[in-house]
């Protein structure tokens, strides 16, 4: 299997979990959104040293992994695929932030850090928070809930052609690395920078005449610039127990400051 | 009034300025009519097909759908006249799920919410996928995409339906129910296709597109007795007319 068509597989698992049949999956898409935001306004809003304070905050990812049976390594692969991005930010911080904020047994601890951790544990709290997000709503549900929230149609629209016609891309992708597979006899140097910009160039010159096409379809069918299905979900009473739940529970995370208290308990 | 009827007369069209595509192009099809346009690759088959609803316009020369002229005032009214079932299905099947696609013109057309369920679930029977509702267009097979590209179509109640290469990437039993299925329809039909024996089976009426230009305009039959007239058209008579041995 070439990596391309191992990528093609992969990304079907994650749109498989989505169609899940838990609580979670069956909740209005706006409220999981909803309760996504205040959980990362609220993991947001410590102080950049803060590390122990954020750790009772796992208890949602894990409560949403474990409820909405979402497989727990597909979401810490996901969240390794973007973790560099995160690195490559936070690595500086122990070399720019010397200033010792601690010191453990005549050990000091740099405000850089701590801050370093900091950063680390948030990003992973909060793309966790958008994984299982994503991972417990169908795609295209999430796009007509952002409709329902006033986002742009385009914006809307784009996303949706997006989602519908990555798999048919991917798959032309595929076809095209294995017919270079087929006429080419040296395999162990996989594919030349050279061709990998012939087959860019190919797939943006296909992509553009089926953008075409595919138009020329929506316009037959009327489309006049915005995408209506017929909606049967609902904000209800179980999506207001839902976010308020989850409110009030982050709440007294952020201000009961748990780790402390039970320090104490210990401690004293 | 009727919508049934399509009339073109006097078009020509070109993508560039080197080379014409569509040339002195008229022909008149009533309610009802099954027409066949054949002809080979780079004839202007699908060329003429995306006139008729608009899709491409031309300068030179005039198309009627039934009453209307087509202009830019009347294009809406004609797309609701006229279906259109494109080649490639999965260019058809934009919306991430069967059902919604089905639903995706009669929205459109703003019709209420259960106007558009009726109509919807009607399409889906008539087409026999009712069990495809909920699946993913881009998990379907061939046949079962090109029923769900028809059944899209059906579901805005057109009076005619125009059809690109109708069996086109479709296994023996597909291309026999689509026949099957096509064949139930009492709408006008205009198809586009390299299937001679389909063009057999559902059109008694054909077109012969030329380099642009109309070389024949007569009966199915009668076209494929004249062996000449099909060599000069690059075009062969139907497998089951032929004999092999």
């Amino acid at each position: 299997m070439s990596k391309i068509e191992y990528f093609f597989s992969s990304f079907r698992d994650f749109n498989q979990v989505a169609l899940g049949d838990t609580i979670f999956h069956k909740i209005d898409p706006r409220a999981k959104l909803l309760v996504t935001i205040i959980f990362i306004g609220m993991v947001l809003s410590y102080h950049k040293y803060e590390v122990i304070s954020l750790i009772p905050f796992f208890s949602y990812p894990l409560i949403f992994i474990l409820g909405g049976k979402i497989p727990f390594k597909l979401v810490f692969k996901r969240a390794l695929l973007v973790s560099p991005f995160v690195l490559l930010i936070a690595i500086f911080n122990p070399f720019l932030d010397r200033a010792a904020l601690y010191t453990l047994n005549g050990l000091e601890i740099s405000g850089g850090l701590v801050s370093f951790f900091s950063i680390i544990l948030r990003f992973f709290l909060t793309i966790s928070s958008i994984i299982i997000l994503l991972a417990s709503t169908k795609f295209e549900t999430f796009c007509f809930s952002l409709q329902k929230l006033k986002a742009p149609s385009i914006f809307v629209v784009q996303l949706l052609l997006m989602w519908r016609y990555i798999f048919v891309l991917l798959e032309e992708t595929a076809r095209m690395v294995r017919a270079y597979f087929l006429r080419n006899f040296n395999l162990k140097k996989g594919i030349k920078f050279r061709i990998y910009i012939y087959i860019l160039g190919n797939l943006l010159l296909r992509s553009l005449a089926r953008a075409q096409r595919i138009y020329l379809a929506m316009l037959s069918r009327g489309f006049q610039g915005k995408i209506m299905i017929i909606d049967d979900q609902k904000f209800g009473v179980r999506e207001i127990f839902y976010v308020s739940g989850w409110t009030l529970f982050f709440v007294g995370l952020r201000f009961l400051n748990l780790p402390y208290k039970m320090g104490l308990l210990f401690w004293s | 009034m009727s919508h049934h009827l399509v009339e073109v007369k006097k078009l020509f069209f070109s993508y560039d300025k080197d080379s014409q595509v569509l040339e002195d192009i008229s022909f008149r099809i009533i309610h009802g009519e099954s027409v066949a346009i054949l002809g080979e690759n780079g004839s202007g088959k699908s060329t003429l097909l995306y006139h008729l609803n608009g899709c491409l316009r031309s300068k030179e020369g005039q198309i009627k759908i039934g009453d209307y002229t087509l202009d830019t005032k009347t294009i809406p009214l004609i797309r609701k006249t006229i279906g259109m079932i494109f080649q490639d299905s999965d260019d058809q099947l934009f919306m991430p799920n069967v059902y919604d696609d089905v639903a995706f013109g009669p929205l459109n057309m703003g019709l209420g919410e259960e106007d558009v369920k009726n109509l919807v679930n009607k399409a889906l029977q008539e087409t026999g996928i009712t069990h495809l509702a909920e699946r993913r267009p881009y998990k379907l097979s061939g046949g079962e995409k090109k029923k769900v590209a028809i059944a899209t179509v059906l579901a805005m109640s057109p009076d005619i339906l125009v059809l690109d290469e109708p069996s086109s990437n479709l296994d023996p039993k597909s291309r026999l129910e689509l026949i099957g299925l096509l064949g139930k329809f009492k709408h006008t039909k205009i198809m586009a296709t390299h299937d001679l024996d389909l063009a057999l089976d559902l059109c008694p009426r054909s077109l012969v597109l030329h380099q642009g230009k109309i070389t024949y305009d007569g009966s199915t039959l009668e076209l494929f007795k004249n062996d000449s007239f099909l060599k000069e058209n690059h075009l062969t008579k139907p497998l089951r007319m032929q004999k092999f041995f």
